[in-house]
């Protein structure tokens, strides 16, 4: 029983008299591609908000790969290997698709070197490139990260995070707002991205997500409501409730 | 609400407890916490970073003085053109400064306070304004209320007059913070960009804000020189506006009452700490980092909100009990 | 990194540039009075200390009204250093630059966490307590008349001399000087560090969620900065031979915002150019005018409405536009 790369106990966070997170209790398997979902304030954001050091919990233990952040700052949570893309797409403008991803690739290094020309790392510059390429970037990787559209900003999000090269990618809902043919596009690369790095992702879009998540957690009012397969959660009829209010036959991805 | 009756009653009682030159203080800090009440407006409430709030309290003054000598008006003119002046200036300046954002604000205001100073210094003004910019008042002025006239040499009617007037500009801030307006501002301070897209005005919006402040700055002007007959050129400087900005600051910029508490603060500490200026601007600087680091509401705002809760877990807590 | 690509125009400005600056001494007695070869020094000691403004605003994105503070620990480090502990030129120099990025140090480590706002007014405010603290401190600091020192000789080489108040010795001293911060600000900007600063400039949340040290990264920016600030400080003061509070007050950090924005924030030797202009207008205007400020100031509004990118920046998107223009005239042709 290997350990789970991220593990989260009694977990509550509250505003004032709102609970948002409410003791809760998840582990993420090394090697699953697990998605949250649930309706609108269920805690999912939230959730991420925490694990990821935006936000103390208010009880509750979060550990990463075996080792306890709680209340840790965000920057070290990504130093350890945890990255994240945002709910409100968040890159930054001012620079290039190219140094966008540079300094996610190179910013783990405790040491920023101040004299050596940054452009002389030619390491980083591989993963750069790599990461680039991975989502179909280069030909825009000139281009001021301002000037994107958004699906490409998207995409620019994603690259960020996998140049971090991490051992836990959090994806805040990744295909909000794209198209068909962009949904399908990202859902596949999240598919294959899965196969190196663990994922943990958030979203609405439930028929994508039973297309590529090996195990699903439901979350509703600050808990988990049940987990598992894509199969068992279509047909539970909580999920149904929780969502719909009504008892319904939900027919399959 | 129950607070603003009470410090009215409170205000009207004075008399009965202060003596007269005590009373000039309460009236004079009435008079510079409205003037920081107006940086609290175009800061906490729009936004905007300006250190020009002192322009328009010396334009107030400036136009009080023109009415009264040039014009011959009564009190009431003199106020309406001293208000008027002020916010006359601020359309061009606030046209220019509401242009640009961030940083380049706060340089644009404070460029423009410089350079006006430089104006002011360099006595070419005068053929532009006449020689009314600091005029003193030889004469005591009398306001016609109704049909009685009151002079402003009786110290009693002096604090009254202030504190009514003084009342009514913060009404009126009041019920504009709490308007469509005011609400507007909120959001475009909160998020400009989602403000356009819902389709406010950006620009126009945050130069009527500007407008008004300048108008609110612009009557504590007028105020200050029914009340101490004197206008200084100093008053147009930069550093009286970075007085309006620390007090702000420090009472509570995004609260009606902070700015007076600041200012409070500050006078009642500079009156008495004269002697110890350098040791006492020193804590002055440690107080405000410290305030800004930990506190950055405002001392006042959080010390209420303090109160508040406390008295709520007491509450929750007796019940329980 | 993301700097403009280096074109033939820019190499022959470049050369221009310098062969201008070490040729000034001889050439330009000859065109203009004597006094502008100090007025280059002058502008060469005040390019560097708005540097430090433009490596904040520009480069980092905190906008600082208190650098001048450091421009006077500068300065008055050297005075002390030649009045007090009889040091030559070289320590005493030193001695400065050590004290104004010490205190640079010490400031940025509170004023570094704030918001933007609190930011701008804190170092305002530092600045003017100094200013108080250096002027109300008559017997350390000599309040507002300053402290004059005479200058010890750089070297001595047998019988041979090398001193400041050698006019020209004095100018390729501080052109040096100049000339080496600025090439250490050009290394440093294109160093993974100077990649960070612009990341956290640009948004710093994200910055955090790659694992960059916002708090530390501006810090770090911060100190330099006071860095290049104390180095104009002290050699202003070796230039003047007279160190003064008023230096520390807070409109000449002003200034340095100022021909840092008309010069071009986020360029390298835009707060040169800055400084430059505005300060040739400066000497020129002020012997037919006396309230030259007025024209200064209305420029530098004009500046910041319309032309935010100052010269050199609007110089730069210029170019870059035509440039992406003529890509893509020659795409369309076939």
């Amino acid at each position: 029983m290997t350990t789970p790369i991220l593990s989260v106990r009694g977990l509550t966070k509250k505003f004032g008299g709102l609970t948002a997170v409410n003791n809760m209790d998840f582990a993420l398997r090394t090697g699953e591609l697990h998605a949250i979902i649930g309706p609108n304030g269920a805690g999912k954001t939230t959730f991420f908000n925490v694990v990821s050091g935006f936000l103390r919990p208010t009880a509750g233990t979060v550990s990463f790969g075996g080792a306890d952040i709680t209340g840790m700052a965000t920057h070290r949570i990504s130093q350890l290997g945890m990255a994240r893309t945002l709910q409100i797409k968040s890159v930054f403008s001012g620079l290039t698709v190219y140094d966008n991803v540079w300094i996610a690739a190179h910013a783990k290094r405790k040491f920023l070197h101040p004299f050596r020309a940054a452009r002389a790392y030619s390491d980083t510059a591989g993963v750069v490139a790599r990461s680039i390429e991975a989502i179909g970037l280069t030909e825009r990787a000139a281009e001021l990260a301002g000037n994107l559209a958004y699906g490409d900003v998207a995409l620019l999000e994603i690259a960020i995070a996998m140049a971090m090269q991490p051992r836990l990618l959090l994806l805040d809902e990744p295909v909000a707002g794209m198209s068909p043919e962009e949904t399908q596009r990202t859902v596949l690369k999240i598919k294959e991205l899965s196969r190196s790095v663990n994922i943990l992702l958030i979203e609405h879009d439930v028929e994508a997500v039973f297309q590529i998540a090996d195990r699903i957690t439901v979350m509703t009012q600050g808990a988990i409501l049940c987990q598992g397969t894509a199969e068992q959660i279509a047909n539970d009829p909580r999920v149904q409730e929780a969502y719909l209010g009504v008892p319904t036959e939900v027919g399959h991805a | 609400m129950i607070r603003a009756a009470a410090l009215l009653a409170a205000a009207f009682a004075a008399p009965l407890v202060l003596v007269d030159y005590q009373l000039v203080f309460v009236a004079e800090i009435l008079i510079w916490g409205l003037f920081a009440l107006s940086f609290g407006l175009v800061y906490g409430f729009g936004g905007m970073l300006s250190f020009a709030q002192a322009l328009f309290f010396g334009m107030g003054c400036y136009g009080f003085n023109l009415a009264t000598y040039k014009y011959s008006m009564g009190t009431w003119g003199a106020i309406g053109l001293g208000i008027t002046a002020a916010m006359l200036f601020a359309i061009p300046t606030g046209y220019i400064a509401t242009r640009v954002r961030q940083h380049h604000f706060l340089i644009v205001t404070v460029i423009l306070s410089v350079l006006t100073s430089a104006v002011l210094a360099s006595g070419h003004w005068r053929w532009i304004a006449g020689p009314y910019v600091t005029r003193s008042l030889p004469f005591v002025p009398t306001v016609a209320i109704g049909p009685w006239e009151f002079s402003f040499g009786s110290e009693i009617f002096t604090f009254y007059f202030t504190v009514v007037m003084v009342g009514i500009a913060v009404w009126l801030a009041w019920r504009l913070v709490s308007s469509p307006f005011g609400k507007a501002l909120v959001a475009i301070r909160d998020n400009e960009h989602r403000a356009e897209l819902i389709g406010l005005n950006v620009n126009r919006l945050r130069w009527l804000m500007f407008t008004f402040a300048a108008g609110i700055a612009g009557f504590s002007g007028t105020l200050y020189v029914l009340l101490a007959r004197y206008t200084n050129l100093e008053f147009f400087d930069w550093t009286y506006s970075g007085k309006a900005v620390v007090a702000a600051i420090v009472g509570g910029a995004s609260s009606l009452a902070g700015p007076f508490a600041g200012m409070a603060f500050y006078l009642v500490t500079t009156e008495h700490l004269s002697r110890y200026f350098q040791q006492f601007a020193i804590l002055f600087g440690v107080l405000l980092l410290v305030v800004v680091r930990f506190a950055p509401d405002g001392l006042y705002v959080t010390l209420a909100r303090w109160l508040r809760e406390a008295m709520r877990a007491l509450r929750t807590g007796s019940r329980a009990a | 990194m993301s700097a403009a690509r280096i074109g033939s125009l820019d190499l022959v400005c470049g050369a221009l540039a310098v062969a201008f600056l070490l040729s000034a001494p001889w050439l330009l007695p000859r065109f203009v009075p004597d006094f502008w070869v100090s007025i280059i020094a002058e502008i060469l000691i005040w390019g560097l200390f708005a540097s430090s403004a433009n490596l904040l605003l520009g480069y980092t994105g905190l906008l600082s009204f208190g650098q001048s503070l450091y421009f006077g620990f500068g300065a008055y480090g050297v005075a002390f250093g030649i009045m007090k502990f009889e040091m030559g030129i070289v320590p005493a120099f030193i001695l400065g630059v050590v004290i104004a990025t010490a205190v640079a140090a010490v400031a940025g480590f509170f004023a570094v966490r704030l918001t933007w706002h609190y930011f701008a007014i804190i170092t305002v405010v530092f600045s003017l307590i100094f200013y108080l603290v250096a002027v109300g401190w008559h017997s350390v600091t000599g309040g507002d008349d300053g402290l004059s020192f005479p200058l010890p000789p750089v070297a001595r080489f047998g019988d041979v001399e090398l001193t400041l108040l050698d006019p020209t010795f004095q100018y390729y001293f501080i052109l040096v000087i100049v000339a080496a911060c600025f090439l250490l600000q050009w290394i440093i900007l294109r160093s993974p560090l100077g990649v960070a600063f612009t990341a956290v400039r640009e948004n710093a949340t994200r910055a955090g969620l790659i694992g960059l040290n916002p708090y530390l990264i501006r810090l770090t920016s911060f100190i330099i900065a006071g860095f290049l600030a104390g180095t104009a400080g002290a050699l202003f003061a070796l230039f003047s031979r007279y160190a003064s509070a008023q230096y520390m007050y807070w409109t000449v950090s002003g200034e340095a915002v100022i021909w840092t924005i008309v010069g071009g924030s986020g360029t390298l030797f835009g707060p040169v150019i800055g400084a430059a202009v505005l300060i040739t207008i400066r000497e020129e205007l002020s012997l037919y005018w006396e309230h030259y400020l007025i024209l200064v100031g209305i420029i530098v509004i004009l500046v910041v409405t319309f032309a935010p990118k100052g010269i050199v920046g609007s110089l730069n998107a210029w170019r870059a536009a035509r440039r992406t223009a003529r890509v893509a005239g020659n795409r369309v042709r076939p």
